[in-house]
């Protein structure tokens, strides 16, 4: 059954197994995107917890304008980048303001940061900025579009291209600096 | 569909104590859920009745109960007050 469907029969019938089911279905998603995130098991945990309860509360105002799954992203990539931030107490993680406009951005193929092995990704991914990490992430490994990643990050398309530009250009620029050297 | 080095990473994030944890988690939310539900369930057959409450102690009466009005119609042996109200009899004397 599509999650669509599941929402429907349980905004119809408040039957919590219906809700079950989309959570079974995203938990290990979920959770996979908050560990890559937040880097810590049990703050995975709480906000894989928080995140559920968030969407639960909400689900009576998804609109169908987007995929069921780029929503449930959507709010995990959001809490966990605002968990951040308050952490840090980094107001403007994803403001272009804090690039340096000045630095030559190299063009990265997909083909050159896709082909990196697993173990040696991991470690760049740990390396770069959250912000470079998340939407590196939406791209790659969620495949969301440009104007889904836009739309989630209240940013235009424009913005996110540059974004996902010096993201890649950063973690290829690790990569060199870590295991080319 | 093959994965790419991204989407193994993901899989590689979920060890066991992962999934021990995203276990405990489905309970919790599971059991949360069910409370939310419960609660729900609890508002929507009670908060009718709070609302009368609320009304008669305003001073109003219970909704759906008729008005008392005492039967001037009546005589005093049958409950009535027998007295005879400008309302009491025919509506045209003449007749």
């Amino acid at each position: 059954m599509k999650d669509e469907e599941l929402i429907e029969l349980y905004l119809s019938s408040y039957d919590s197994s219906y809700f079950s089911i989309l959570h079974k279905r995203y938990s290990t998603k979920v959770y996979s995107k908050c560990i890559s995130l937040l880097k810590n098991e049990d703050l995975a945990q709480d906000a894989m917890q928080e995140i559920f309860v968030k969407i639960f509360m909400n689900l009576s105002k998804f609109s169908g304008r987007s995929k069921f799954s780029t929503w449930v992203y959507s709010i995990t990539y959001n809490f966990c980048i605002d968990f951040i931030r308050r952490k840090k107490k980094e107001r403007k993680l994803f403001s272009d303001d804090i690039e340096n406009a000045a630095e030559p951005i190299e063009d990265v193929k997909d083909e050159e940061l896709l082909e990196i092995e697993v173990s040696r990704l991991k470690r760049i991914l740990e390396e770069i900025p959250i912000a470079d990490k998340a939407v590196l992430l939406m791209k790659y490994q969620d495949e969301l579009s440009i104007r889904e990643i836009a739309e989630m990050l209240d940013k235009s398309e424009s913005a996110i291209k540059m974004k996902i530009k010096r993201a890649k250009h950063k973690a290829y620029k690790k990569y060199k600096e870590l295991f080319k050297n | 569909m093959s994965k790419n080095n991204f989407q193994r990473l993901s899989d590689e994030n979920i060890t066991p104590r992962a999934k021990d944890q995203i276990e405990k988690t489905t309970k919790e939310i599971d059991a949360s859920v069910s409370f939310v539900k419960m609660i729900g369930n609890i508002v929507e057959m009670y908060l009718p009745r709070v609302f009368d409450v609320f009304m008669m102690m305003s001073g109003a009466q219970q909704r759906g109960t008729p008005v008392e009005q005492e039967d001037t119609t009546l005589p005093p042996s049958s409950g009535g007050s027998g007295q005879i109200t400008p309302n009491s009899g025919p509506s045209n004397p003449d007749l």
